[in-house]
């Protein structure tokens, strides 16, 4: 479809969305919200506002069996046409609105899908230069956050229900108070979100309150800053298309979520095998997703990351004889430990050999000592300003949490306004952050949900969804992107721009304090100029200025000898940001809580990731329990043994554990922010590590068995491999060649016929494609006692292969694969079906009809690649807790719930069979978009409109392709003609149309362990 | 072969090769009568009672588990993915294979002029009809949506849309609702002449009528019997037909998969021979306790006739281990790594167990069956097939769920845990089972009494059906 | 037989038959009625809260059908007009703006409260109908709603089963017209015949080739 970027009503009553929809019912959306919050748990509320569900195809069915009454069989319904009729809107079509989801690594760019008023999807906006239209995993999910029953919906003050004309007052004392005495004891703590009228708001505040304490943090940010390094508001970035040799040291910059949206695609660009490949060597302790994508990798203890850049600085500092670098090198005094020589001088040399060409990166959360060594590195390597940038970003005055807490344990601060993060979970305990909180005589906590710190404030207010309300964000490169309201906040929710331009003295109307700092930001400040603005998404050319960083090297050498690293200990305790929920914030979100975990494939659950040998040494297995002790804290979780990791060394997921807040994060998981303190964020050295006798935790994981048992399903080589035989993994399929058919087959060649190819040399496991799947094609949540059983329903699934030539640790090497229908054109499942279900499409497709399914899940059965899911349970009418009560259950889904559904696929009952179709509603939208087109005319002739599905939409390294195989000329015909085009279990002869591009390593002939790189199928030939 | 019953009263010197009599004790027409009509006729022992107590009762708890899976959902069960199928569609083939033998035995036996079969033949046929029952259970209920089963069928409606004909799982509608009606008609066709017995024997007004309208107003003459016979045998080999292709259609329903373990062209076969084994060993199980329970029967249920049974198990025991080792074979010399690691993963994946308790039985078990002493000693006998009966269900499991639990792509291997519907549902059918046996031997003639007099020493040849 | 059964038994068989029809009559009804499409809503009528007449204001004020239900080419509703639409005509010193049929419109239009219009055609919900492909490629509007501008109070014209659609989507030349008539709920082919010479035409050039399968309508 074509999209267009109409900016909303400024005006919108309830009413543009409230009774919208042109369907059967139409219940009073405010009544459901009493029921709503009478009994949130579980969303045990609803009247059967249906939309396109299977309830009223149960009504029918009823009546079927049953006896036929007339009243049963044809019971009146109403449809409502609008009052006055909405600007814009079509009943019943979709209308895109550019937007920008806010987050602490940089803003992600989207364009969100608005059915009839509802935002039901998030795509990635393409106009964006950081956006290739991807999205990560959470972008996806923040559609379901908007509508989540468990919102706070009400401001309390000691937990009493008051109006917003209170929290008015409230903020016009505390304004008036703060004038009086020039913000004396105000402090105001918000999250790391880059806002350009945030940070105007704070620079008018500072300026009318001199005295005003401004803190701005998150649970998981970086301890130092490159103000000293780079000097002040620079960043480093790299640009990945032009770096050959990139050396990374616990740095995860594949994962947006930690280290900013808009790499993937950089990278995966040089990893085309055909063209100038670029090689990574990765240290560090525990698989991440770069390290899974590394050619080289090296299990090293995050409390030794330090060391092991000192060391390959020493070496390459030895070759070229940079006396500079030689003593930043010897000055890092660190834990002395000793790594394998030949890895060291086989990088170093590499390193040296693509001077200019290199990029050394440490992770965004490491001290400022070890990012001196990588800068002090790249500088040596003549990298900085060829393949490292520095934007110069905002100077950023604000201070850190610690120095709040000081000033609280001071008694400096009467009124605290806590607008971002929920400090009361995440600051080191150190800081004893919630009795210091409790001592504050006024405190306001603006939140989502009324969580552990909302407990502690005097007042709490409901914060509103970034879908919710108008604002405006930076992305990673400093473009400033358009935040607008797509819906009127469901719960009044308030923004922190609201609560901050009022305390400004600002009169907010709408969009006036965004569009306050857009005229004050841009040379160009007309309505014309403002709505393009809105209508793209985003400002061009308000990029951060970039220039070649100089590293400040007496700074450098400073941080480096002032550096005093604790001794790491018998065990270190490394905190990850979870792949699910971040760093917490996301832990109310259930399609994040049973997205798998990149590695462990872990749903609904954080475990303590211990390597297989300290597993030995221990004597535990998976689900045992251990006690992890630290600074006098200690906390109790299972273990889940987790190879590639580092030994000595355990990690463990934050934002875990967490209780009291929503139903959906009880019973999930375990807390480790206890273990952290305000001088360890990223990892903790010194951590006792014990064994529990306690009988073992049931994990519950979407892959168990990670051994591809030496049959070649993910197939990957080497770049040598590839150079003297293309065709290397078709060649795999050895003497399994396809089976023949002694019946005639269809041959499927006429007109469109669908095909997808996935390239496992650039995926990189990231998950957002299983969220975009289950956004669009309304797939249920069935929760960890459902998964445990065998019983998720992810369209798409992840396949992590974990294979070693040599079954040696050192050797390992992880593959994501992705798997969903393979559309087979001689379909196992079609041929035993026997209600004619499941068909083929004479474009190619296998064809779902949920209506038409009675459950003898044969299909299922005969699936060789088992991605049909079946509905063992009413997962979408009943409460996740109450599937075994039967009729007994509460019926029914949440109402806002509902609002979140694609209204194009059909939400399936219990008893029937589902799976990917390659988004058919998508591509019948397309056609009939043509047929419309054409009219009166040979509709062949006419051009199908752009349309991709919504994996491949979102899809940030675009390794997946979509598209017409029958077309020659299309992207996907081009993917499939690849040479490293291979198809799994071809031997069946079901001639599926989902390929798969074999991986292809880069590995340096000079490292240790060279031979054994990209030998995943090495000798397993069948 | 009256001639040669004659033969043996006249030339004792042939008695080395004669066959051992069907009836001991030189036992009389009248005698026959009255021993299998006082079952019906006497009064009902307590032991029966306890009997249908208890069997009832796990029929009722099963049939609750059914209703309570069909208004909460298929989750109930322990099923999952990759084990779509579990105990759900073992127990029906169990059921059904068990079945076959009933018919194999009666039918095929009868048409091979088998005399020694006629004392267990009607017991047989009833284990059929009832296990039939008990089989077709599962695929009615085992769907997700039961309301809608009537997609199976070929009705016209509204969706102008027809059930796909090319489905396994249809081949096994039709041919399992097919062979119910023609197993019962042949069971039912069987009793006439003795129904007839009994309505004549009958005391009471009720009885009279029930086995009057039973019997179809049967006199006994040689027009009835005529036709009768005529149609008898008809049946028999209608039956004896169906034996084979609904096994056949059964089996398909693996063969005709692509999964590794399914995908065998050997199946029918492998399940024929499983079913006459397991079938077999249900007879046993049942007719040794039925004699020892009611003395009279003891000269006509002979412990050569047992034995022949014993000896029909060894057979196809061995048919069965057989099909086992061939398997192996197969997918050792197929040199596919699918199929190999499938029938690796049997014997070391999470359920191996199941296939170890599988193999261990029906490898050993029936092989004892070589010793007279083992075959002749009752008591061990009947023990003995029980375990056979044990390990069959394990083996149907070994087959449908092992064979689910490590198919193609590791990433997709599971592990299965009945639910306790599972099992209250598969001792459910147990329930059934017994519960129908149990009415059949207290309301019906348990043997065929028409059949036994006719192969009575100088009984009239015309009777014994020898002139077809 | 007598000297078994009693002489009353004579009857019996002829009983059993009656009772065997007596059990067998309900089922075959129930099929009959089910599984037949007298099943679907043909001739639903309900009375609607204000009392608009196709007949008057298409048939005899030549309205067009697209001046209310204004997205029926674009969207894949069919809209029902907005109260303002209504208003247009009928709205403060208009046509009949004081007549008490109508008090509903004005009341709505006031109160900015949606006129509850009672559904008459309904589908399934996991059926997708597309009215803009349809009325787009020459499917005229009467070909399912009937001759609606002669209707005073709209009553459902054709069953909407699934076999009635795969009708026409398995030979649709039998109802394709060329699309300046899809509007025109007066025109006729002439003859069968004619329509099907007409039809195919249209279907060949247009290469009108509607989906059979269940990704058409299914989703």
């Amino acid at each position: 479809m074509k999209k267009i970027f109409p900016h909303p009503q400024r005006d919108a009553k309830p009413t543009l969305w409230r009774s919208l929809e042109e369907r059967a019912d139409t219940s009073s959306f405010r009544e459901s919200l009493g029921r709503e919050f009478s009994d949130a748990a579980a969303g045990r509320d609803s009247d059967g506002l249906s939309r396109r569900d299977f309830v009223r195809l149960m009504g029918a069915a009823t009546a079927l069996t049953g006896v036929g009454l007339t009243g049963c069989r044809r019971p009146e319904a109403h449809l409502v046409p609008f009052a006055k009729a909405a600007e814009w809107t079509i009943p019943g079509k979709f209308l895109y609105y550019a937007s920008a989801m806010p987050a602490p690594t940089g803003a992600i760019p989207v364009i969100v899908t608005t059915s009839d008023g509802r935002p039901v999807k998030i795509e990635g906006n393409p106009l964006h230069p950081l956006s290739n239209g991807s999205t990560d995993a959470f972008a996806q999910a923040s559609v379901l956050d908007l509508y989540d029953p468990h919102r706070s919906k009400e401001i309390t003050h000691d937990s009493l229900k008051v109006s917003r004309g209170d929290l008015d007052n409230l903020v016009a004392k505390i304004r008036y108070t703060a004038g009086t005495n020039g913000g004396q004891g105000l402090a105001i703590l918000v999250g790391k979100e880059q806002s350009p009228t945030v940070e105007r708001l704070h620079a008018a505040l500072a300026q009318q309150f001199p005295k005003l304490l401004w803190v701005q943090d998150e649970a998981i940010s970086s301890p130092g800053s490159f103000d000293a390094l780079l000097g002040p508001g620079a960043r480093p970035s790299v640009d990945f298309t032009k770096a050959d040799i990139i050396l990374s040291v616990g740095a995860d910059f594949l994962n947006p979520a930690e280290s900013g949206f808009g790499f993937a695609n950089g990278f995966a660009a040089r990893r085309d095998p055909s063209g100038k490949m670029n090689r990574l060597y990765v240290a560090e302790n525990h698989f991440s997703l770069t390290g899974g994508m590394a050619d080289h990798r090296l299990r090293v203890r995050a409390s030794e990351y330090g060391d092991f850049l000192a060391a390959v600085a020493a070496a390459v500092a030895a070759k070229t004889g940079d006396s500079t670098l030689k003593t930043l090198a010897s000055g890092y005094k660190g834990t002395g430990a000793a790594f394998d020589p030949a890895w060291i001088k086989g990088v170093a040399d590499d390193l040296i050999a693509a001077k200019g060409r290199g990029a050394v990166l440490a992770g965004s959360q490491l001290p400022d000592a070890v990012q001196a060594l990588a800068l002090g590195l790249n500088a040596s390597l003549g990298n900085l300003g060829a393949t490292i940038t520095a934007r110069q970003g905002m100077v950023k005055s604000a201070a850190k949490l610690a120095d709040l807490a000081a000033a609280m344990q001071a008694g400096a601060v009467q009124t605290l306004l806590i607008l971002g993060g929920n400090p009361v979970l995440t600051a080191p305990p150190d800081l004893d952050f919630p009795n210091l909180l409790a001592r504050v005589p006024e405190t306001l906590h603006l939140s989502l949900f009324a969580d552990e710190t909302s407990k502690v404030t005097h007042w709490q207010v409901p914060a509103a969804h970034y879908l919710e309300s108008w604002g405006d964000t930076r992305s990673l490169d400093g473009t400033i992107c358009a935040v607008q309201p797509m819906i009127l906040p469901l719960w009044n929710g308030i923004s922190s721009i609201e609560i901050l331009a009022a305390l400004a003295g600002e009169k907010v109307d709408g969009p006036s304090a965004v569009r306050a700092t857009f005229n004050a930001g841009s040379k160009d400040a007309s309505d014309a100029a403002w709505h393009s603005f809105l209508k793209h998404g985003f400002a061009a050319g308000t990029a951060f200025a970039t220039a070649a960083p100089a590293l400040n090297q007496a700074a450098a050498q400073a941080a480096v000898q002032s550096f005093k690293v604790e001794s790491p200990g018998e065990f270190e305790a490394v905190f990850l940001r979870s792949s699910s929920v971040d760093d917490g914030r996301y832990s109310g979100n259930s399609w994040l809580q049973e997205t798998p975990d990149f590695v462990t494939k872990l749903v609904w659950d954080n475990a303590v990731l211990v390597s297989p040998a300290d597993a030995k040494a221990i004597g535990i297995h998976d689900g045992d329990w251990l006690r992890l002790t630290a600074g006098g804290r200690s906390v109790d979780a299972a273990a889940l043994i987790t190879p590639g990791h580092a030994d000595r060394s355990v990690s463990i997921a934050l934002g875990y554990g967490r209780k009291g807040v929503s139903h959906v994060m009880e019973k999930v998981g375990f807390d480790a922010y206890p273990l952290r303190s305000s001088s360890t964020i990223c990892f903790r050295p010194g951590v006792k590590v014990e064994r529990l006798s306690k009988d073992a935790y049931v994990f519950a994981r979407t892959q168990e068995h990670e051994n591809m048992e030496g049959r070649n399903i993910a197939r990957e080589g080497t770049v040598e491999q590839f150079a003297e035989e293309p065709k290397f993994a078709s060649e795999m399929d050895g003497e399994l060649a396809p089976a023949k058919s002694i019946y005639p087959t269809p041959s499927y060649d006429k007109g469109l016929q669908w095909g997808l190819s996935i390239d496992l040399n650039s995926c990189i496991g990231c998950n957002a494609c299983l969220l975009a799947c289950r956004s669009e094609n309304n797939v249920p949540v069935v929760g960890k006692d459902q998964v445990r059983k065998g019983r998720d329903m992810a369209w798409i699934r992840i396949d992590r292969w974990f294979a070693s030539a040599d079954h040696k640790e050192e050797n390992l090497e992880m593959i994501p694969m992705a798997v969903m229908c393979q559309q087979c054109e001689i379909a196992p499942c079609e041929a035993v079906c026997p209600a004619n279900a499941t068909v083929h499409s004479e474009e190619g497709l296998n064809l779902m009809a949920y209506n038409r399914c009675i459950g003898t899940r044969y299909c299922a059965n005969n699936c060789p690649w088992k991605v049909r899911r079946f509905n063992w349970f009413d997962y979408n009418e009943r409460p996740l807790d109450e599937l075994y009560f039967g009729p007994l259950a509460h019926k029914g889904m949440a109402d806002s719930v509902q609002m979140s559904k694609n209204p194009n696929v059909t939400v399936r009952m219990r008893g029937v069979m589902e799976k990917c179709t390659f988004c058919i509603q998508r591509i019948e939208e397309a056609k009939i978009a043509r047929s419309v087109a054409a009219k009166g005319s040979d509709v062949e002739k006419t051009p199908l409109p752009a349309f991709k599905t919504a994996c491949q939409q979102a899809c940030p390294s675009e390794s997946i392709v979509f598209g017409s195989i029958n077309d020659k000329e299309s992207a996907v015909s081009r993917a499939k003609a690849d040479p490293r085009t291979y198809t799994s279990l071809v031997h069946l002869g079901t001639r599926p149309r989902v390929t798969y591009m074999a991986r292809v390593r880069n590995p340096n002939p000079a490292m240790p362990g060279a031979s054994l790189v990209g030998a995943a199928n090495r000798g397993q030939h069948a | 072969m009256s001639a040669s019953a004659t033969n043996e009263t006249e030339t004792p010197d042939l008695s080395a090769i004669a066959r051992p009599p069907q009836v001991l004790n030189n036992r009389g027409p009248l005698w026959v009568t009255d021993a299998v009509c006082s079952i019906v006729e006497g009064k009902t022992p307590l032991w029966w009672y306890a009997g249908i107590t208890v069997s009832g009762a796990f029929a009722a708890a099963g049939l609750a588990c059914i209703l309570y899976m069909i208004v909460t959902g298929v989750g109930v069960w322990g099923s999952n993915s990759p084990a779509f199928w579990a105990w759900d569609i073992t127990n029906f083939i169990f059921w059904v294979s068990m079945a076959h033998a009933g018919s194999f035995i009666s039918a095929v036996l009868f048409l091979t002029r088998q005399k020694w079969s006629l004392s267990v033949s009607r017991a047989a046929e009833a284990m059929t009809v009832f296990a039939i029952v008990c089989a077709g259970v599962y695929p009615a209920i085992h769907i997700g949506r039961v309301w809608f089963v009537w997609f199976l069928f070929p009705v016209p409606n509204n969706y102008g849309m027809w059930p796909n004909f090319s489905s396994p799982l249809l081949w096994d509608v039709f041919a399992v609702s097919s062979y119910l009606t023609v197993s019962s008609l042949f069971w039912f066709a069987g009793m006439i002449p003795d129904l007839a017995v009994l309505r004549d024997r009958a005391t009471t007004k009720i009885r009279k009528f029930c086995y009057g309208v039973a019997s179809l107003g049967w006199l006994g003459t040689a027009r009835q019997w005529r036709h009768y016979e005529s149609m008898y045998v008809l049946l028999a080999g209608l039956t004896a037909v169906l034996v084979v292709t609904v096994t056949t259609i059964v089996a398909s329903d693996c063969a005709t998969s692509v999964i590794p373990g399914w995908h065998a062209t050997i199946f029918p076969f492998y399940f024929m021979a499983g079913a006459v084994y397991s079938g077999s060993a249900t007879v046993l199980t049942l007719l040794i306790p039925l004699r020892a329970l009611y003395p009279q029967l003891k000269d006509l249920i002979t412990p050569s006739q047992l034995e022949k049974v014993a000896k029909l198990l060894l057979m196809m025991g061995s048919c069965v281990a057989y099909v086992y080792v061939f398997e192996l074979f197969c997918a050792w010399y197929s040199g596919n790594a699918f199929e190999r690691g499938a029938f690796w993963e049997r014997f070391h994946g999470t359920a191996a167990w199941y296939a170890i308790t599988c193999l261990t039985i029906n490898l050993t078990v029936p092989q004892l069956f070589w010793f007279k002493r083992i075959r002749t000693c009752l008591p061990l006998v009947f023990v003995l097939a029980i375990l056979c009966n044990v390990g069959m269900w394990f083996e149907r499991f070994m087959i449908v769920t092992t064979s689910l639990l490590h198919d193609f792509l590791p990433s997709s291997w599971g592990n299965f845990h009945p639910s306790i519907v599972d099992i209250l549902t598969a001792t459910g059918t147990v329930g059934i089972f017994f519960t129908l046996f149990l009415l059949f031997i207290r309301f019906v003639p348990v043997m065929s009494m028409n059949e036994l007099k006719a192969a009575l020493p100088g009984a009239q040849p015309q009777h014994s059906g020898e002139e077809h | 037989m007598s000297n078994f059964f009693p002489r009353w038994a004579n009857w019996l068989p002829v009983q059993l038959l009656v009772c065997v029809l007596l059990a067998g009559a309900p089922v075959t009804l129930g099929i009959w009625y089910y599984f037949t499409p007298k099943y679907t809503r043909v001739g639903y009528q309900p009375e609607q809260p204000v009392p608009f007449s196709h007949a008057l204001h298409v048939k005899q004020l030549g309205m067009d059908c697209r001046y209310c239900h204004s997205f029926v080419e674009v969207s894949g509703h069919a809209n029902l007009p907005s109260t303002q639409t209504c208003i247009n005509c009928h709205g403060e010193g208009k046509i009949l703006s004081q007549s008490p049929r109508l008090a509903p419109v004005r009341e709505s239009w006031k109160t900015g409260q949606p006129i509850p219009w009672v559904q008459i055609h309904r589908l399934p919900d996991y059926a997708y109908f597309n009215h803009a492909v349809h009325v787009n490629r020459g499917v005229s509007c009467y070909s399912c709603h009937g001759k609606v501008n002669e209707m005073s109070q709209v009553r459902e014209a054709e069953s909407l089963s699934m076999k009635w659609c795969l009708d026409c989507h398995r030979s649709p030349e039998n109802f394709l017209r060329p699309t300046s008539e899809v509007f025109n709920m007066d025109w006729h082919p002439g003859s069968a015949e004619k329509q099907r010479e007409a039809g195919l035409k249209l279907k060949q050039d247009w290469k009108v080739n509607p989906p059979v399968n269940c990704g058409g309508c299914h989703r």
